[in-house]
């Protein structure tokens, strides 16, 4: 019940803070607003140990979004996106109803990306201006992709703008969830963990209580900054270990032992977009403290900043990305052109390259999407 | 590896050609509306819903022609700098990312006069060959 106790605060806040709409329009309409895509993905990698190829095609995406507003302050918002070997409740993504209290509050309840990184929204593909999220979104190692439970949110202001959204609910463990035609995305720790001798980590898909929060201030187009919390309550997280003969004490048989641990976990970051006319940088800093009580654990940090320009279809851009997993250390550079001759296509392409001192590996992603 | 280097070179430059369009639209708003001229990039920020205020504190509804009208592809390319294709792509990337949707869209100039005269806070825009009875016509520089 006590997990229970944050959602229903907050649902009771909301009604007790009433109602004070705004009716822009004399006769309000309805709107429905349905928009899609499909991605087509083929993927490259010059050595890959322990996978079957090293290249191959798949529809790597394919998504729907239903907007519907039946009131000028309300907007109900579903999104399901399919992605090869996910769950259904993996693919909901999104289902919502977002309520405008008053000018600067809105209060949105059910599934619904969690915004405390500003790239975590521009999760689907033909959102994204490169063809693979930063490892910060894909991995979920700092923040789950969405959260089930009540958002407040809103901001004040024209020209400069001050943003907030302060959240709690219910996420389900996502992390490490292979993406792409090879699956490789977001496997990224466990294959360098493998090549550097250490355990694979598994998590169980548990479902966690949390609370986070984001505030941001932006000037126009030009400049944007937040910083952002996530505190969930501890994660029981089994992960398995295997012994070699003799390895625990003398006469020891070899095997596989699970531990169950609880993990305290704290996540706290800080983002910058610059944009001036086309050109963008954007770039996320995000660091997670975990400890048990028996032990401290390595920090978690991540980093990634992003650079592109586009000149009328087409657009550049490069990434650079640090991510420090514990006792894993790792870094991705990723090149590639954007091009989008109409509304409806767009294609991708892009060189990655990984930096580990277990190995360096170089992809190739092209990506085609149809958009409706 | 030069060949696909001037390759690159002249895809990227036939891409970043922008079609010229002479203004052939008018942008119309209720006639209570004390607003006389806008600029094009207040015109554009409207449309985008960057701008959601008139002076006076009302709200702004921008109204849009459908995808396919050959005003909108005029009004599109004139104020934004930029095709309709782009401009639905932007919406597309707001819808996803929850930042915002599209504004309403009417498939003729009758039915954006019809809107405009209907909501104090409207703002539309017509062809340009088309009578702007009961709006008021604003100045756009």
């Amino acid at each position: 019940m006590a997990n229970y106790k944050f959602t229903i605060i907050a649902f009771l806040c909301a009604f007790v803070i009433g109602t004070s709409s705004a009716f822009a329009q004399t006769v309000w309409e309805p709107q429905t607003n349905i928009t899609g895509y499909a991605s087509t993905e083929f993927n490259y990698f010059d050595d890959l140990e322990g996978y079957n190829y090293n290249y191959g095609v798949a529809v790597s995406e394919a998504g729907i979004l239903i907007n519907y507003k039946p009131l000028s302050n309300l907007t109900l918002k579903s999104v399901f996106v399919y992605r090869p070997g996910y769950s259904f409740d993996k693919m909901l993504n999104e289902v919502s109803g977002e309520y405008v209290l008053n000018p600067y509050l809105n209060v949105k309840v059910g599934r619904f990306l969690q915004a405390l990184s500003p790239m975590n929204t521009y999760y689907y593909a033909p959102v994204n201006t490169s063809a693979t999220l930063p490892i910060l979104v894909s991995n979920n190692e700092f923040f789950p992709l969405n959260i089930d439970g009540i958002s407040f949110n809103g901001s004040h202001g024209q020209d400069f703008k001050f943003k907030y959204d302060l959240f709690g609910g219910t996420y389900t463990n996502a992390l490490f969830k292979q993406t792409g035609a090879l699956g490789f995305f977001g496997n990224e720790v466990n294959y360098f963990n493998a090549l550097n001798g250490a355990e694979p980590i598994e998590f169980p898909d548990f479902r966690n209580m949390a609370y986070a929060g984001t505030v941001g201030f932006s000037f126009k187009n030009y400049v944007d900054v937040g910083v952002g919390f996530f505190n969930p309550n501890n994660e029981i997280v089994d992960f398995e270990m295997t012994f070699a003969a003799d390895e625990l004490y003398p006469g020891s048989p070899a095997g596989t032992q699970v531990f169950t641990i609880e993990v305290e976990k704290v996540t706290y970051g800080a983002n910058l977009k610059l944009q001036y006319n086309n050109t963008k940088l954007t770039g996320e800093i995000w660091k997670a403290e975990l400890s048990t009580p028996q032990a401290d654990m390595p920090d978690y940090t991540t980093f990634y900043t992003e650079l592109s320009h586009r000149i009328n279809r087409v657009t550049p851009y490069f990434r650079y990305e640090n991510q420090d997993a514990g006792a894993l250390e790792y870094e991705r550079l990723t090149a590639g052109l954007n091009y989008k001759p109409t509304f409806e296509t767009t294609f991708k392409i892009e060189y990655l390259n990984y930096l580990n001192e277990a190995d360096d590996i170089h992809g190739l992603v092209a990506a085609f999407i149809f958009s409706f | 590896m030069k060949n696909l280097l001037s390759l690159v070179f002249f895809f990227v430059l036939a891409a970043s050609i922008n079609e010229a369009y002479a203004q052939s639209f008018q942008v119309i708003v209720n006639e209570a509306n004390a607003t006389e001229s806008l600029s094009k990039q207040e015109v554009s920020d409207i449309f985008l819903k960057e701008k959601t205020k008139w002076a006076d504190g009302t709200d702004i509804t921008p109204i849009d022609l459908k995808a396919q009208s050959a005003t909108r592809v005029a009004f599109s390319v004139e104020v934004h700098g930029r095709s309709v294709g782009a401009i639905r792509s932007h919406w597309q990337q707001a819808a996803f990312s929850g930042a915002g949707t599209a504004p309403l869209e009417r498939s003729s100039d009758a039915d954006v006069i019809e809107f405009v005269k209907a909501n104090p806070g409207a703002v539309g825009y017509i062809s340009d060959g088309t009578a702007a009875d009961g709006v008021k016509v604003l100045n756009v520089q």
